[in-house]
């Protein structure tokens, strides 16, 4: 019947409709975002009753799309600990997934539609400098809501016009390029070039290597930017290896790294190659072939021997059996406990009190508590009965400072070693103890 | 009286200045890239040898695919934003003969029983090659089963859209949901990691006075030869190609000299489509399969066709060529830095298209 009437309408008629229609489909589209908001603004307003919803937003695909699995179980073993042992505020947390495709305009777009349409009050993620610049700037630091990002390394995070909502549970990159100049020095290389991924991490590593490098007597030849993913990269390696260094620094990502390592190879007389923690992906090495990069150095952000750390590990092995060689896991554990203690502290998802909760619950004074399900109840029980509490978590300490780093963190060395990636040294940094002048102090090796 | 003849002598003077200044140009402007072209490759072969030949395998595969874009477009009227996307599905398909491998569950990957690695010697590199003729057959047949795969895309939604008189802008945004819909099913059968047929190091081959060439390389230039030929031949001494190049000069005087509009677009999806298919695969050889790498080469494969001049084939495959080692060695130069790449390939393009408004072979107007 409907459909007959609307066959014998006029041209004029349908024309009109048609744009009736139009008028309709603009308003709704108007309509939206506005629904959204007070929707996330009622949901807000309601607290208690209210689950915690935090966000995961992993690099699933693109350049860093090796880590997005094992970054997942790392957060979902995390919120499984927590909501076993009682969760938030007596409900458990929801955790939803939010893929930044390793790029800027995807990662900013995802952030927009969990916030808005998802309504979670916290963000962890997402893993590059590139990504969680623009997302911290552009999104959460606006919308007011938490984000803590455990793998982004950038020093250029440090000063981020965020608003104060962005946090990382891993130290800055201006710690890891002291260790790769310290490891490029001990093995007695003079001269070295960098290769670096043309985004925040990559210029930040970048920077922070060739500054203590040159300071501790070596040459800096070349400083190549390269872009992600492309069909080749002969040119920039012709470039990078033109002045003849005795090692290439590599400040770069999985997928880009298994096209350009090959051609570096391939090239003839390779220097001996450091990676950066971006390249200590198993998967890549695998398919390069152990042997050709055996006895190689990297480095990574990694975990102190302490009993956090431990417990992580058993946790990890009693859900999903040995722990990969993946960084940055203990810092996503971490920042969803961070996330979760402030919650709990603040009693609300407000995400505007969960964030002034945080470095109270971060930060001494306060009872030492730790990750775990024992360790969620003690800390819960302490909350309870109106004390403080210090997390101190698997990755370190994690004591965030006013902008909204960690200054204190280990950093490990890694090698390539048979079929794995073996940690042979890791080096405690404390950041707030170098002087401003940008010659740091030397980490100490403590293992 | 003798101001009027003194205007009319400036005015003279003036016209033959500005004819003596047309001739100039007419004469030397359509030189003026050919020249700069010429100067660049033989200046970039001899002083830039390493670059030069990355470029020229990198650009005859952007060519080979800006060919089948340049022909699409003339023809079948899509401006089609699926064709970077289209390189890599062909690349998988071609993947999933050799390897049988889908991804599973987050414990790794399925592989099917029945694949081309299990031929016997499949895999027994030929050669220096890193593969063996299962990877030959692999491509043969990832190509082939591209091209079903496009007529259908084209039976179901370029055509129905087309028959609605939609415009070439609403066609464009069609083609790029094709290109956003491939890409959801190579991630989801493949996973978002990047992959390649044979993983490791690849021999090289040392020859006196070259620079080392990794073995598959030559397999590339060959392949890209053979394929480039082809083209040439089907579409400049065939009736099909005359058929399809007059329906690109002028569609309704193609319908009118009785050519089969309908079977020359099926067969346009043919040739172009297998072309770009074709490449796709010699290309994820060259560097890797990844969903995502199909959408970073749009821009360079567009960036060809527009400089070789839209609906031109052959100035398709010389801007492919031109594109890839302009970007090569411009970066390699050490004065611009290699984030640059594409923005070097761009401001050529640029100074071409004010030099020559058609394009390097384009059709003038």
């Amino acid at each position: 019947m409907l459909i007959g009437q609307f066959r014998q309408n006029t041209t004029a008629t349908r024309c009109a409709s048609r744009r009736w229609g139009l008028r309709a489909t603009a308003a709704l589209l108007l309509l939206v975002p506005l629904v959204a908001t007070y929707a996330g603004e009622g949901a807000r307003a309601q607290d208690e009753a209210e689950p915690l919803r935090i966000a995961v937003l992993f690099p699933f695909t693109g350049d860093l799309s090796d880590f997005g699995q094992p970054f997942l179980q790392a957060a979902e073993l995390a919120v499984n600990q927590i909501n076993e042992a009682g969760g938030v505020n007596g409900q458990p947390i929801e955790l939803v997934q939010g893929d930044s495709a390793t790029s800027p305009q995807q990662a900013v777009e995802e952030a927009r539609r969990l916030i808005e349409l998802e309504g979670v009050s916290a963000i962890v993620g997402p893993a590059g400098s590139g990504e969680t610049l623009p997302v911290a700037e552009s999104v959460t630091g606006p919308a007011g809501v938490l984000e803590i990002t455990m793998s982004a390394t950038s020093p250029a995070l440090t000063i981020a016009n965020d608003n104060d909502f962005l946090f990382r549970t891993v130290i800055s990159d201006a710690a890891q390029g002291v260790v790769m100049a310290d490891v490029a020095r001990e093995q007695g290389f003079e001269s070295a070039c960098v290769l670096y991924v043309n985004n925040a991490y990559g210029q930040g590593l970048n920077e922070a290597f060739a500054d203590r490098f040159t300071a501790e007597g070596g040459t800096i030849t070349a400083q190549v930017p390269h872009e992600q993913e492309q069909a080749s990269y002969a040119s920039e390696i012709a470039s990078c290896t033109e002045g003849d260094p005795d090692v290439l620094i590599a400040a770069a990502y999985p997928e880009s790294g298994r096209v350009f390592l090959r051609e570096l190879v391939e090239s003839g007389d390779a220097p001996s190659v450091i990676f950066s923690d971006g390249l200590q992906s198993p998967d890549m090495f695998a398919e390069l072939g152990w042997e050709v990069f055996e006895g190689s150095y990297g480095t990574a952000a990694g975990a102190p021997e302490t009993d956090a750390a431990a417990t992580f590990e058993q946790a990890w092995e009693e859900a999903y059996g040995e722990v990969p060689a993946v960084p940055y896991l203990r810092e996503i554990n971490d920042a969803i406990y961070l996330i979760a203690l402030a919650a709990e502290q603040a009693d609300s998802t407000d995400s505007a009190a969960i964030r002034d909760a945080l470095r109270e619950v971060a930060n001494e004074p306060g009872t030492a508590v730790g990750p775990g399900q024992e360790g969620w109840q003690e800390a819960v029980a302490a909350i309870d009965a109106g004390e403080d509490v210090n997390y101190e978590g698997g990755a370190g300490s994690v004591d965030l400072d006013e902008n909204g780093d960690v200054s204190k963190g280990t950093i490990i060395v890694w090698q390539v070693q048979g079929e794995a990636i073996e940690t042979t040294d890791s080096r405690e940094i404390d950041l707030a103890a170098e002087d401003t002048a940008g010659t740091p102090v030397a980490g100490t090796p403590v293992s | 009286m003798a101001q009027a003849v003194e205007k009319s002598v400036v005015e003279r003077e003036v016209a033959l200045a500005r004819q003596r200044t047309t001739r100039w140009s007419q004469t030397l402007g359509p030189w003026v890239p050919w020249l700069l072209i010429g100067g660049f490759a033989a200046w970039s072969a001899v002083a830039r040898t390493d670059q030069f030949v990355v470029g020229v395998i990198v650009g005859s595969l952007y060519g080979l695919a800006a060919v089948g874009l340049t022909l699409i477009y003339g023809i079948a009227r899509v401006s089609h934003f699926a064709h970077g996307d289209v390189m890599m599905f062909a690349a998988y398909l071609a993947f999933f003969a050799l390897t049988g491998a889908v991804v599973g569950s987050q414990t790794g990957d399925v592989v099917f029983p029945f694949h081309l690695g299990q031929l016997p010697g499949a895999t027994e590199p030929i050669w220096r090659f890193s593969f063996g003729y299962g990877l030959v057959l692999a491509i043969l047949i990832g190509a082939t089963l591209a091209v079903p795969v496009l007529l259908a895309i084209d039976r179901f939604v370029y055509q129905p859209l087309l028959r609605r008189g939609s415009s070439t802008a609403i066609l464009a945004v069609a083609s790029l949901g094709v290109a956003i819909s491939m890409r959801g099913v190579m991630l989801l059968i493949w996973g978002p990691t990047g992959r390649r047929y044979v993983g490791g190091i690849r021999t090289t081959v040392d020859i006196p006075g070259l620079p080392r060439i990794v073995a598959d390389q030559f397999f590339i230039m060959l392949a890209a030869g053979v394929l480039a030929t082809a083209a040439y031949v089907v579409l400049y001494r065939t009736r099909l190609g005359t058929a399809m190049r007059a329906m690109a000069d002028n569609a309704d005087l193609a319908r009118a000299s009785g050519i089969d509009i309908a079977a020359t677009r099926r067969w346009t999806w043919v040739v172009g489509g297998g072309l770009t298919a074709a490449a796709g695969c010699l290309l994820a050889l060259q560097s890797q399969l990844s969903p995502e790498l199909g959408f970073i080469l749009l821009l360079p494969i567009f960036a060809s066709a527009i400089l070789g001049g839209i609906g031109s084939p052959h100035g398709a495959f010389l801007g492919g060529l031109i594109v890839g080692v302009v970007g090569e060695v411009a970066v390699g130069l050490g004065v611009i830095s290699p984030g640059y790449k594409m923005a070097v390939i761009f401001v050529m393009l640029i100074a071409v298209i004010l030099l020559r408004p058609r394009g390097l072979l384009g059709a003038q107007s």
